[in-house]
C-alpha cells in the first residue's frame, strides 16, 4: 500500500490533488482513498489531506502517520511544519520550491527527494498560486504511482474545458522541470549545504511549541486568561506580506482600522508598523491606503 | 473619501485580540473587532455558533478579552435576556455595583434570520435592554456556504448551486431589520465595516438605547463569495453605493439614511466581482436591479418623510 500525505494551507487545493491521485488510481483499477484532516482552521492556514493507493482493498481508514510519500504544496510551510514527521527512510519528499533538492537534505534518510518551482509555474499558467495539480506533475515524475494519462483524465472530469486545458498544461510543464535526488547517491559530507530548517529574520514567525499535554482545566472549560490567542501566531499563514514606505505614508490610520487582524498599531512617530507575527497577508491595507503607501511583497521561502 | 483622517478619532484599544484564525481578509472578524472597540470593557457578550465563535474560541485559547459565553446556535437572545435580568437583580440587591453593562448577544445570520429568531423576537417583544448585533455574510460560511434565509436572491450556494435547472437562491433575502422594525423596538439600524465611522456611531447610539437594540451588520465573506481577501472592504462599500445593502437607522420607527447615496452605482458592479453571482443572465441582473432600486425609493420616501 502506498500512503500520502499532502502539507498545504486552506484553499490551495491539497484536499483536491489527493481526490484526483485517488480517482486516476481508481481508474486504473486499483483500490483508493483520499481525505482531508478536519480542524478549525481557514483559508491560509496550514492543512493536510491524506490518499491511500493498493492493489487490494483498504480497511484502514486512519490518518497517515507513516507517509510513503509527502507533498508540500506550500514552501513557507516548511518554518512551521514539521514535514518529514513519520516519512519513512524509503520515502519521498516532494516540494514547492525554487531551490534544488541538495537543499532540503538535511539529515534525512529518504530515498528521494524532488523539487519544482510550482508557485512559479501556477502565477504563470493558472495567474494564481494554486499549486495542487502542477505538484501531482512532479510526483508522477518521481515515482509514478499513477499513470500521467490517468491524472489528465482525472483532472478533465473534475474540471472544466478551461481550466482543465491549463492545469493539465501545468501539469506537464511541471513533469518537466522536477528536479530528481536520489538519496543514495548523494554523498552523505555535502550534507553541510543544507539549510537550516527553520529560517531566522523578521519575517519568519515561528509557532510556539505546543504546551504539555497535560494542563488543568478550570471548572466548566472557563478560559481564564483573556486574549490569550495572542500566543497562536496567525502570520505563519501568510503567503504575501505588506510594505509600508513611509515616505508616503500619511499617517491617516485606515490600514490600522480596517485590518482583520489588528496587526497595526500606532507607534510613538504616528507610523503604523505592521506586526508580522499577526498579519495573515489578505491584502486589505495595501487595496484601501488612499496615497499607495503599502505594497504587498510575495513572502520568501525558508532560508533564503 | 471623507473619513479620512476622522478614524483616528476611533478609540485605540482592542477587545477581539490577534491571533484568531479566521480567514485571511474575513469581514466579519474586522466588524467584531470594530464593534468591541467601542463598546469597551464593560460588556458581557452572548455569542451563538458560527464563524465567529469557531474562529475566536478554539479552546485553549480565546480572542476576548471581555467576557464572553458560547451558547447554541438558537439561544443567544435567550441567554443575553437572562444575563441582563440577572445584573439587574444583583445590583437591585446591592450584590455586585450599579454600573453600566452593555448585555450584547450576536449571532450570523443562520443565528439570526434562521435558528434563533424565537429567541430573538421573544428578547425584543419583552424589551429585554439588550443590543443584539447580526453578522450577515449572507450564508452558513462556518460549514461550508449553505444557504440561509439571508441568501440574497440569485447566490449560488452549495445547496442552492446554480446550474442548468435554477440559477442559484430561488427565493429574496430576509430583510431582518424590518422585522426588528416591526417589534416596535427603540432602536434598528444597519451598518457595515467599510464605513467605520457610521458603524461606530450606531454602535455608541445601540449601547445608549434603553431597551433593545437591533444591528444589522453585513459582514463581506472572501471565501463564500468568491472575492480575493483584499477586496472585502471594497465590496461592503459598493453594496452600499449600489444600494444593495442601504445604511440606515430607525429611531423610535423614524427612518434616516446615514450614508446618503446621490446616485445609485449599477448593480452589476458588486456582482461582477463575485464567484456566487457569475452565473446571472442580464435579464436576472436587470430584474433584481429594478427591484433594488424600487425598496431604495421607498426607503428614501419613509426617510424624507421624517426629517
Amino acid at each position: 500500500m502506498l500512503e500520502i500525505r499532502f502539507h498545504g494551507r486552506g484553499g490551495q487545493g491539497a484536499v483536491t490533488s489527493a481526490e484526483l491521485l485517488a480517482e486516476a488510481a481508481l481508474t486504473e483499477g486499483k483500490h483508493a482513498q483520499a481525505f482531508p484532516s478536519f480542524g478549525p482552521e481557514r483559508r491560509g492556514a496550514p492543512v493536510t489531506s491524506y490518499c491511500r493507493i493498493d492493489e487490494l482493498p483498504i480497511r484502514l481508514r486512519t490518518n497517515i502517520s507513516a507517509p510513503d510519500i509527502v507533498l508540500v504544496l506550500d514552501p513557507s510551510l516548511l518554518k512551521t511544519v514539521n514535514v518529514t514527521d513519520g516519512l519513512k527512510e524509503t520515502g519521498t519528499l516532494i516540494i514547492n520550491s525554487q531551490k534544488g533538492p541538495e537543499h532540503f537534505v538535511h539529515n534525512h534518510k529518504l530515498h528521494k527527494i524532488a523539487t519544482v518551482d510550482a508557485t512559479g509555474i501556477a502565477l504563470q499558467i493558472l495567474g494564481r498560486s494554486i499549486t495542487n495539480t502542477i505538484l501531482l506533475g512532479a510526483l508522477i515524475r518521481t515515482i509514478a504511482p499513477v499513470e500521467l494519462s490517468s491524472i489528465t483524465a482525472a483532472i478533465q472530469k473534475r474540471f472544466d474545458q478551461k481550466n482543465a486545458a491549463l492545469n493539465i498544461q501545468a501539469l506537464q510543464q511541471a513533469y518537466q522541470e522536477t528536479k530528481i535526488l536520489n538519496m543514495p547517491d548523494y554523498p552523505t559530507q555535502e550534507n553541510q549545504f543544507a539549510d537550516a530548517p527553520a529560517a531566522t529574520g523578521e519575517n519568519a514567525p515561528v509557532q510556539p511549541q505546543a504546551q504539555s499535554l497535560w494542563i488543568e482545566l478550570e471548572l466548566g472549560c472557563l478560559i481564564t486568561n483573556p486574549g490569550n490567542s495572542k500566543t497562536y501566531y496567525t502570520g505563519s499563514w501568510r503567503s504575501f506580506y505588506p510594505l509600508l514606505n513611509k515616505d508616503r505614508c500619511i499617517k491617516c490610520g485606515i490600514c490600522w482600522i480596517l485590518c482583520p487582524d489588528a496587526a497595526y498599531t500606532q507607534d510613538t512617530e504616528g507610523f503604523y508598523p505592521v506586526d508580522l507575527n499577526y498579519c495573515k497577508g489578505c491584502g486589505i491595507c495595501a487595496h484601501e491606503c488612499p496615497t499607495g503607501a503599502i505594497t504587498m511583497l510575495q513572502e520568501k521561502e525558508a532560508g533564503v | 473619501m471623507p473619513s479620512l483622517y476622522a478614524v483616528k478619532t476611533l478609540p485605540s484599544q482592542e477587545y477581539f485580540a490577534s491571533g484568531h484564525r479566521a480567514c485571511p481578509g474575513c469581514g466579519e472578524a474586522l466588524a467584531v473587532r470594530q464593534v468591541q472597540k467601542i463598546l469597551g470593557r464593560n460588556v458581557i457578550v452572548a455569542s451563538a455558533t458560527g464563524c465567529m465563535e469557531i474562529v475566536s474560541s478554539p479552546f485553549p485559547l480565546s480572542s476576548w478579552e471581555v467576557p464572553w459565553i458560547h451558547v447554541a446556535f438558537e439561544n443567544a437572545a435567550a441567554v443575553a435576556a437572562g444575563i441582563e435580568k440577572g445584573l439587574e437583580i444583583l445590583q437591585r440587591k446591592g450584590k455586585i455595583k450599579k454600573q453600566k453593562i452593555t448585555v450584547l448577544a450576536m449571532a450570523g445570520d443562520g443565528g439570526t434570520a434562521d435558528i434563533g429568531l424565537q429567541a430573538l423576537s421573544g428578547a425584543l417583544e419583552r424589551r429585554h435592554n439588550i443590543l443584539f448585533i447580526c453578522y450577515d455574510n449572507e450564508a452558513y460560511m462556518n460549514t461550508g456556504v449553505q444557504r440561509s434565509s439571508s441568501t440574497p436572491f440569485g447566490a449560488s450556494t452549495t445547496t442552492s448551486p446554480a446550474g442548468t435547472h435554477q440559477a442559484g437562491q430561488l427565493t429574496p433575502k430576509k430583510n431582518m431589520p424590518a422585522i426588528a422594525v416591526a417589534h416596535g423596538i427603540p432602536y434598528v439600524a444597519t451598518a457595515s465595516a467599510s464605513y467605520p465611522l457610521d458603524l461606530a456611531a450606531k454602535v455608541r447610539k445601540a449601547a445608549a438605547t434603553r431597551g433593545p437594540a437591533y444591528l444589522h451588520i453585513l459582514s463581506v465573506c472572501p471565501s463564500g463569495w468568491g472575492i480575493p481577501g483584499d477586496a472585502t472592504i471594497k465590496l461592503g462599500r459598493l453594496a452600499v453605493q449600489s444600494g444593495v445593502f442601504p445604511l440606515y437607522e430607525v429611531q423610535n420607527g423614524k427612518y434616516k439614511i446615514t450614508v446618503p447615496v446621490q446616485e445609485l452605482l449599477p448593480v452589476q458592479a458588486y456582482f461582477q466581482p463575485q464567484r456566487r453571482f457569475r452565473h446571472l443572465h442580464p435579464e436576472t441582473i436587470e430584474q433584481i436591479s429594478q427591484d433594488i432600486r424600487e425598496k431604495w425609493q421607498e426607503l428614501k420616501k419613509r426617510s424624507d418623510k421624517t426629517n
